[in-house]
């Protein structure tokens, strides 16, 4: 009798543990749930994905500077324009097609113009590409300064050799 | 690379040396007679006209091209694909046509032509050009055929294909689709026409 009353004890204890230890489970799970949940949600949010997005980009986009050599097709009359001038009228009209900060983004710059060869280089960034030639079209329509792009390099010293005015 | 300048107005000699210089290697005239080679440069000859009927009576070879001025052009609307070859649009079109008009040109099925002349001078007097961004729309989802000329009546009006291909990637259009103005698609109307033309 004694022996069937310690049996049942001891599968009533292994009963009630094994429920506990259940109940417990199923709380910790939901209690994981929602960590997990919260944790996907904090990776959907918008900050985290722009934040995301930004250091991709940043990694992507290395503004890289372009040389670009241009000739000016003047038909053999002497070039009456300085450098300054130059450099002054490309800003103004870059400024009117794309504003101030497209501007200053883009690293426009007149680097040299060889007035005997009528020949000059001309610095950006990489992606400003399309725009600078834009601005180009406009200089030709607007003040009757034909430009012709001869090529495009990666480094000032490959377009001073084309140019050929390296001292 | 050499392109195709389709549509010159008026070819003077300062005209032929800076397509020429610009590698332009056909070039499509309103005043040329008839097909010739000059410098390298193959001379095709073009009839440009808003009605259609001057359009039937142009020479069998010349590409008959029909401008849209207003969507009042339109209304011969059935008959322009069996007279013209491309349709060109001008700077009123491309200001004052609506998505309607364009869905009109686009369903012709004909190349449409546009000047970038035209759109820079607009760009400059901060004009809307609304029928010109409904153009690109269907160009950027290759459903039309678009080709883009400088339209040069004087040396300053030659602008360089490079240009031209960078003013239409600024408009909206990849890389591909711009080039393809200025050399797959005009080659295309030539061949249509009965022209051994092409690109090296």
């Amino acid at each position: 009798m004694s022996i069937l009353n310690n049996y049942l004890l001891i599968t009533l204890s292994l009963i009630i543990t094994s429920l506990c230890v259940s109940i417990i489970s199923f709380i910790l799970i939901l209690k994981v749930r929602k960590l997990v949940e919260l944790f996907r949600l904090s990776l959907r949010s918008r900050l985290l994905r722009s934040y995301i997005k930004s250091i991709e980009v940043r990694k992507k986009r290395r503004l890289r500077k372009r040389y670009m050599v241009f000739e000016i097709i003047n038909y053999g009359k002497s070039l009456n324009i300085s450098k300054e001038e130059l450099d002054t009228l490309m800003k103004k009209y870059f400024k009117e097609l794309f504003g101030t900060t497209e501007l200053s983004r883009s690293g426009l710059a007149l680097i040299t113009i060889d007035k005997s060869k009528f020949r000059g280089i001309l610095k950006y960034h990489s992606t400003y590409r399309t725009k600078v030639l834009m601005t180009l079209a406009l200089l030709q329509v607007k003040e009757g300064l034909i430009v012709n792009p001869l090529m495009t390099t990666g480094t000032l010293r490959k377009a001073l050799k084309y140019t050929r005015i390296i001292k | 690379m050499k392109y195709v300048e389709f549509h010159v107005r008026k070819l003077s000699r300062e005209v032929m040396e800076l397509l020429r210089k610009f590698k332009y290697h056909i070039i499509v005239c309103d005043d040329a007679k008839k097909y010739s080679i000059l410098n390298d440069i193959t001379i095709i000859p073009r009839v440009t006209s808003s009605s259609a009927n001057e359009l039937k009576t142009a020479p069998r070879k010349a590409i008959k091209a029909y401008i849209v001025k207003s969507k009042e052009d339109l209304k011969n609307y059935p008959k322009l694909k069996k007279v013209a070859n491309i349709i060109t649009l001008t700077d009123e079109a491309l200001t004052r046509l609506g998505p309607k008009s364009i869905e009109k040109i686009v369903n012709l099925g004909l190349p449409v032509e546009i000047c970038v002349n035209d759109i820079i001078k607009a760009l400059e007097k901060s004009r809307y050009l609304k029928g010109l961004y409904s153009l690109l729309i269907y160009a950027a989802s290759d459903s039309i055929d678009l080709i883009v000329s400088s339209c040069p009546t004087k040396n300053l009006d030659v602008l360089h294909p490079i240009v031209v291909r960078s003013i239409l990637e600024e408009l909206g259009l990849n890389s591909i689709q711009a080039k393809k103005a200025l050399t797959q698609t005009p080659i295309k109307v030539l061949r249509g026409i009965g022209y051994n033309v092409y690109l090296e």
